[in-house]
């Protein structure tokens, strides 16, 4: 029989059986492993196909686009077309008008309804890979008749609909029927959006969007224009075409490559999806741990027959390959448990981690999910490797187990020296985590961070052994002042935990992670509900919020009607309140998307505030009321290291802007930040006065939330309101507060996890510890001593371990919670919050983990006392 | 008769630190033992607990290394032998009997006796056989399926000789195969040791502190302190 | 006659609402022509806008002064989506995006000493300046994209440009304009109303440039003119037809279509028209009837591309002026193909070299042939207008 097969029998004739004697642990573990390697898996699962959603739906809106020239945050004049189509360079123009709309008595249901000119469109998308595979007939139906349009199956199958029916889209003017000209399949473009999207002439919509006939005027106005130039064309070549065409743009126009836009998102992404990343490795690492957990358990209780197949002159190898293998066989295992999980879990997490990002990043063109084979081979591997590692110490140990421990000769001690080592090791650690904590802002990216964190838990659980050794002392001393009631076990535990080894400090080791994470998590998300809520009540102030359907869907292309406007400030001046409109604009720079609002910084004194991080509010806002200054959010500018007095300089709408930042603001507006500049500076360079959206106030009203009320039943009955949404102030604050709170479940779940593997080493831990001390403890009894006696030793032990895994864990998440809002939140949002501590919160947390520590000790005490005391004379 | 020395020591000396629970470490190990043992010997090695022959036991059987002098045993010079030939060395030149009997728990009665082939690399369903003789000869034809935890001492002690001898090893290294057997059994063990020599020629070195194999030793070693001391030893008796 | 082409696009669109309306429909609401067209120039240069289908083609044989040839054509078409009156839009908001006219164009370059042919084809819709038909004082300009022709009292001056290719040419007519048929009124089937209205410039002398690639050569020839419009469906039973104009040294030339009938027609005899035009030197025109004209098919040609057959060779006699010709083509390659299921039409439209006698006097010269039809079953459904 050749060597593989034959040590693979030996195998599960010397694992597998003595598996059975303890399937209950073994299964405990099996499950751990199963649980981490899920979501392991689901996490980056849902994290491809979050990138994948993003980037392969920007392509298909994109199509073969090569540039694509944009409106500087505003809207851009559609017979330019005609134009960028005389340069012989130029194989396709398009012009493309999209908007989100509801679809009526529909309300969960919203389509993106997307006009172009369909055969321009066509000759672009042609020979790419998202080709408008819609026929010349159907295509010149779309152009013939003046109100159809081509529904995706997605939306379809949703409403019910087939081709020849009807949908009615709510548009700025109100509902509006449209004709289904056809299908449209779910290839190419009619995956976008899941199928919720519809295809029609760009004349249709630029006519269902119109407000008045000027807005149709001299081929009137489209999102963009998507240009595709000639295919062949070397870099040079295109140089020199933009070089050509730029200077035959209008003023308000500028050009840009069409994969800008997916790559700003995919930055604004990268942090989320480098957090996520991590608790996707964290959780493998729970798996990691309990395999260690494991394996060190069963080689230790089996030191001696490893004694034995060395005596009989079984090679060194031979205990290394077989705990490596039973750390590799519970990975497999643990693996095929996992693929059931994996399929409840990936598709849920796909789904949350798709819904956040839609909620706080950037809307997702899809949310399907993909799933990538090469994944699970990754996770396979991953788990295989983390499990043959996690099993290596333990395995290397048994290894060294001398042949001579067969005739129950003990091992030779190891220095004190390595106490020594230890400790400066770990100071090592936590001195090296502090560069690497100030990394991130200089490589944008959160790993050092993460690292460093890292070397701060290893770092802190390194510290045990003095730590330890000096609470024993303590408490061996405060006890032996009354050692009648205290009984002998403790200062046995004491004397003991002085000596204990590197297994000792890997479980503490992970109380310490454990309770860290939990401090940490506990104080940033207390810090952050302080602030954030501060924030909600003064800049999100208003007691109704109006804005076009789906305004931020449709990064607020489109104004309030006149008559509407009309109508508000008429009911508005009626309810005694007052109007603060504002418009806002989608830009991008620095890599980076923002928006740049424009409304009355001086109303907004009044109505609201600020919270300024840096500046003088005295200073500032006066300053930035008379357009002499902008003020920014944290987010914007941290991302590109500005600060007050550097200059803004952008082109919007044509308007050159050069004004320095005055000060800058706490926002959890989370779309890659806000430049706030004053209403009427603006107007004044030349901006447009259109509302884009209105906020409310009634600071008169006795009760504000029943005038908000009023007024909103007002508008919606009011045809004025047709196509626009209407929300109170307390009703958007509530939606913005929950949808954070949402993000923040992942957190509680870390939390817990991490709670319950700890819970796990410390048991494990002991009863280890218990196994080596077999002889010391069945003497002991053997000398009369009770299993009170006994029971006592382990739960001061097991109390002791908690008590210092509780003060290092401490000490080591408030640390923690400082880099998570000091570094990590800025590294990965931009923003920050005031650090702020619940204490009652954390005081709780204590006497609940010495609780679960001494709770963890019980099966330790049952291994302890299971054996009669009889085996200690077998063995000298 | 005159044989050539199976085991030749000379000046052997292994000392080492034991942790001792609390106050530091002793001293213990051996000192300066210079002896040879003839093939064909049943030799015994006596002293008191502590006296040091378990460690010179260990030292023999290649599970061991000196700190200094030479050792060689069964053909192989151990001071300076590389850990696979010590490997080599214990599964093919010594055959191992332990006082607390060392089965596997998780094994068989026959996969027990059929270890050291396993070990060794060699194909096990002809060890198999050799390993059910064995197993014949010891009386334990009836128990090779069963797991020790349902056997007497005596049968996991017949057991574990099965397992020593199952490479045919010259040398059988004993080390106290009857301190927790009943009296007959431990009769049982050491006419069986008897056995191997004058019926198998083969060498038993069996380190023990009781007298009970006195009459049939081909040799004795004493030991105290870790030492040598022939004749001049102390009479010591073990509690 | 490209404007068959064209037609024969529409034809595809069986079943779709857009055939079925015009089945109904189309033929009442779109004008007819059934008698002489009645041109008024330079007005009748300009766009037919309630006819459905139009075009100005341009195809010509040129040479640089080392004798490098070329052949070109460019043909900008119109075509209306819509008979008129049959939509309206609901509403007051009517966005100028909004039209019933696209105008197709097609540019190809045939360069008869590398043997490389090179062609574009391009629709767009005419709004917002992308395409269109407009007069400048006497002048008609047609474009589309960067494309156009401007056609003015005493020339035409044609231009088109891709990355790839090049065409720029000033255009002199050596000719009075040449009216086809019956005052323009030119018969396409049995039936009256099957009829275009057609006139030709039948030859100018063409001086300009021709680009290839990164290269351009300065170049002059002679060069054909077709303004056609029309909005008359083709009979049923068409499968494509053969088109011809020749410029003989002696300075005669002749324009002769054939259409084919399918293959049941053919048998029975059924089917099928034929006609054409003979141009003396100072211009005149004599109208030829489908019996005037004999066409014979000689050698043929199988594109790899498109796997169809064409015959490349040709004799076409018009014994009643005892005129036989014999037709080569210059270069075998030079087929404009649609791609499967983008729905367009394949065809070849390449330079000729002509031999061959009138009245027992030798002659010869060169013209274009447009040849449809060959490139497998036609297919119904969808087509493009390309």
């Amino acid at each position: 029989m050749p060597q593989p097969f034959r040590f693979l029998n030996f195998f599960l004739r010397f694992n597998l059986r003595h598996a059975r004697g303890q399937w209950a642990r073994t299964l405990a573990v099996l499950l751990g492993v199963a649980v981490g390697a899920a979501v392991f898996s689901g996490v980056r699962l849902a994290i491809d196909a979050s990138s994948r959603n993003l980037t392969q739906g920007m392509d298909l809106i994109a199509g073969n686009a090569d540039f694509v020239v944009t409106g500087q945050g505003g809207l851009v004049p559609a017979r330019i077309t005609a134009e960028l189509l005389t340069d012989p360079a130029v194989h396709a123009a398009v012009p493309v008008l999209e908007r989100i709309l509801a679809v009526a008595h529909q309300p969960e249901v919203t389509i993106r309804l997307r006009g172009t000119d369909l055969i321009l469109e066509d000759r672009l998308r042609r020979g790419g890979h998202a080709p408008l595979d819609i026929s010349f007939a159907v295509l010149t139906d779309l152009l013939i008749q003046p109100r159809s349009l081509l529904l995706g199956q997605g939306a379809a199958e949703r409403l019910g609909l087939s081709a020849g029916d009807t949908v009615t889209l709510i548009g700025p003017s109100g509902p509006q029927a449209f004709e289904i000209a056809d299908l449209l399949p779910p290839r190419g473009l009619g995956r976008v959006e899941d199928g919720f999207i519809a295809v029609a002439d760009i004349a249709a919509v630029q006519e269902f969007l119109a407000g008045d006939s000027r807005d149709l005027a001299d081929g009137g106005v489209a999102d963009r224009i998507d240009l595709r130039l000639s295919p062949g064309m070397n870099d040079l070549d295109r140089e020199a075409v933009l070089a050509r065409l730029s200077p035959k743009l209008p003023a308000q126009t500028s050009l840009a490559p069409a994969d800008q836009r997916r790559e700003s998102g995919m930055m604004l992404l990268s942090a989320y999806h480098e957090s996520l990343t991590l608790i996707s490795f964290v959780s493998l690492f729970v798996g990691m741990f309990l395999i260690y957990s494991l394996v060190s358990l069963n080689a230790a209780a089996r030191r001696g027959e490893v004694a034995v197949l060395r005596a009989l002159g079984g090679p060194r190898w031979l205990p290394l390959g077989l705990f490596l293998g039973e750390g590799a066989l519970l990975a497999v295992l643990g693996l095929l448990a996992a693929l059931p999980l994996a399929l409840v879990f990936t598709p849920r997490a796909a789904n949350l981690i798709n819904r956040t990002i839609d909620d706080l990043f950037l809307r997702l063109p899809s949310q399907t999910l993909h799933l990538a084979p090469w994944e699970i081979g990754l996770t396979i591997g991953v788990t295989l490797i983390v499990a043959v590692l996690a099993a290596l110490h333990p395995a290397w140990e048994a290894a060294r187990a001398s042949p001579r421990e067969a005739l129950a000769m003990l091992a030779d001690t190891s220095s004190h020296g390595q106490n020594r080592r230890i400790t400066f090791s770990g100071i090592c650690c936590l001195l090296g985590a502090i560069p690497l904590f100030l990394l991130p802002a200089a490589l944008n990216s959160l790993w050092p961070a993460y690292c460093g964190v890292f070397l701060l838990f290893v770092g802190s659980a390194l510290q045990t052994p003095w730590v330890l050794a000096a609470a024993a002392r303590a408490m061996e001393r405060t006890t032996g002042l009354r050692p009648a009631l205290f009984g002998p076990g403790v200062k046995l535990a004491c004397r003991s935990l002085r000596r204990a080894g590197p297994r000792t400090s890997i479980a503490v080791g992970a109380l310490i992670t454990a309770l860290a994470l939990y401090v940490a998590l506990s104080v940033m998300i207390h810090s952050f509900r302080t602030t954030f809520l501060v924030w909600v009540e003064n800049t999100v102030s208003g007691d109704v919020f109006v804005t076009p359907a789906n305004a931020e869907a449709n990064e607020y292309r489109d104004a309030i009607s006149q008559s509407a406007q009309d109508w508000i400030l008429a009911q508005t001046a009626a309810q005694g309140g007052q109007v603060l409109p504002y418009r806002r604009a989608y830009l991008e720079g620095d890599g980076y998307p923002y928006q740049f609002e424009t409304m009355d910084m001086s109303a907004f004194s009044t109505l609201g505030s600020f919270l300024f991080k840096h500046g003088d509010p005295g200073s500032a806002l006066p300053a930035a009321a008379q357009g002499q200054g902008v003020i920014v959010s944290e987010t914007w500018a941290v991302r590109r290291s500005v600060g007050i007095g550097d200059r803004f300089q952008a082109v919007i709408e044509g308007i050159r802007l050069d004004t320095p930042v005055v000060g800058i603001v706490r926002d959890y507006r989370t779309r890659g930040g806000v430049i706030y500049h004053d209403w009427d500076a603006f107007i004044a360079l030349g901006g447009n006065p259109r509302w884009e959206g209105v906020r409310i106030y009634f600071p008169e009203a006795d009760n504000p939330q029943a005038a908000a009320a009023r007024f909103r039943a007002a508008l919606a009955a009011h045809p004025a309101g047709q196509g626009l949404d209407v929300t109170t102030g307390v009703d958007l604050r509530n939606l913005v507060t929950d949808i954070f709170t949402q993000t923040f479940g992942i957190t509680a779940l870390l939390m817990g996890v991490a709670l319950l593997v700890a819970g796990v080493g410390v048991a494990t831990t002991l009863a280890v510890r218990v196994l080596e001390r077999r002889k010391e403890l069945n003497t002991l009894r053997a000398l009369g001593g009770s299993r009170g006696q006994i029971r006592a030793l382990i739960f001061w032990e097991a109390g002791i371990i908690g008590l210092v895994g509780a003060v290092l864990g401490l000490a080591c998440g408030l640390i923690l919670s400082v880099v998570f809002i000091e570094v990590i939140n800025k590294q990965g949002f931009g923003w920050t919050f005031v650090f702020s501590v619940n204490w009652r919160e954390l005081g709780l947390a204590l006497p609940g983990l010495l609780a679960a520590a001494l709770a963890a000790a019980v099966p330790a005490t049952v291994l302890a006392l299971r054996d009669p005391p009889a085996e200690a004379l077998k063995e000298r | 008769m005159p044989s050539a020395p199976i085991a030749a020591l000379k000046h052997v000396t292994r000392r080492y630190r034991v942790p001792n629970h609390g106050e530091g470490a002793v001293h213990a190990g051996v000192r300066d033992i210079s002896a040879n043992i003839p093939a064909g010997a049943f030799a015994l090695l006596k002293g008191a607990s502590g006296s040091g022959k378990t460690t010179l036991l260990s030292l023999i059987g290649g599970m061991d290394r000196p700190d200094s002098g030479s050792l060689h045993v069964a053909g192989t010079i151990l001071e300076s032998a590389a850990d696979h030939e010590l490997d080599s060395f214990r599964r093919r030149k010594v055959g191992f009997v332990f006082q607390t009997f060392n089965l596997l728990p998780t094994l068989s009665v026959l996969e027990n006796a059929v270890l050291p082939a396993i070990l060794d690399r060699r194909t096990e369903a002809r060890a198999k056989d050799h390993a059910r003789n064995l197993l014949t000869w010891l009386g334990l034809e009836h128990r090779l399926h069963h797991t020790p935890d349902q056997l007497s001492g005596g049968e996991m002690q017949r057991t574990a000789i099965a397992r020593a001898l199952l490479n045919d090893p010259p040398l059988i290294l004993a080390d106290e195969p009857t301190g927790n057997l009943d009296s007959r059994s431990a009769a049982l063990v050491i006419d069986l040791l008897l056995a191997l020599v004058t019926d198998q020629g083969r060498t038993v070195i069996m380190a023990t502190h009781s007298d009970q194999a006195d009459a049939v030793a081909s040799l004795v070693l004493r030991l105290h302190d870790g030492e040598l001391c022939g004749d001049a030893c102390p009479n010591l008796s073990d509690s | 006659m490209p404007w068959m082409v064209f037609l024969l696009g529409l034809l595809l669109l069986g079943g779709t609402t857009f055939s079925a309306q015009a089945g109904k429909e189309g033929q009442s609401r779109f004008p007819t022509i059934t008698g002489p067209c009645d041109f008024v120039f330079p007005d009748a240069h300009g766009a037919h806008p309630d006819h459905r289908i139009e075009w100005w083609y341009y195809t010509g044989n040129l040479r640089t002064p080392q004798g490098r040839p070329f052949g070109f054509q460019l043909t900008f078409f119109r075509s209306r989506m819509h008979a008129p009156g049959t939509v309206t839009t609901h509403g007051e908001q009517r966005s100028t995006w909004r039209t019933a006219q696209l105008h197709p164009a097609h540019f190809a370059i045939s360069d008869l000493e590398s043997e490389t042919f090179h062609y574009e084809k391009r629709t767009v819709r005419a709004a917002v300046n992308l395409a269109g038909v407009s007069r400048q004082g006497d002048d008609v300009l047609v474009h589309q994209g960067g494309w156009s022709t401007v056609i003015g009292p005493d020339q035409h001056a044609i231009q088109a440009a891709t990355v790839d290719l090049g065409l720029d040419l000033r255009l002199i007519p050596k000719k009075p304009v040449a009216i086809q048929g019956n005052g323009g009124y030119s018969r396409k089937g049995s039936r009256p109303e099957s009829a275009s209205c057609y006139y030709s410039f039948t030859r100018l002398a063409a001086d300009g440039t021709v680009r290839v690639g990164d290269q351009t050569f300065p170049v002059t020839g002679e060069a054909w003119m077709d303004h056609e419009y029309a909005s008359n469906l083709l009979e049923e039973g068409l499968v494509g037809w053969d088109w011809f104009s020749v410029q003989l040294d002696d300075g005669w030339d002749l324009m002769a279509f054939r259409l084919r009938p399918d293959e049941q027609r053919a048998r029975l005899g059924q089917g099928g028209w034929a006609g054409g035009g003979l141009i003396d030197p100072q211009g005149r025109v004599t109208p030829l009837e489908p019996e005037d004209l004999r066409f014979t098919p000689g050698r043929t040609w199988t594109s790899p591309r498109s796997k169809a057959t064409y015959p490349l060779w040709w004799e076409i006699a018009v014994p009643k002026v005892e005129l036989s010709l014999t037709i080569s083509p210059r270069m075998l390659a030079q087929e404009l193909v649609s791609e499967p299921g983008s729905g367009g039409v394949t065809y070849w439209e390449g330079a000729v070299e002509v031999r061959g006698a009138r009245s027992g006097e030798a002659v010869s010269g060169h013209g274009y042939a447009e040849l449809t039809g060959y490139a497998g079953p036609v297919p119904l459904g969808p087509g493009s207008a390309e």
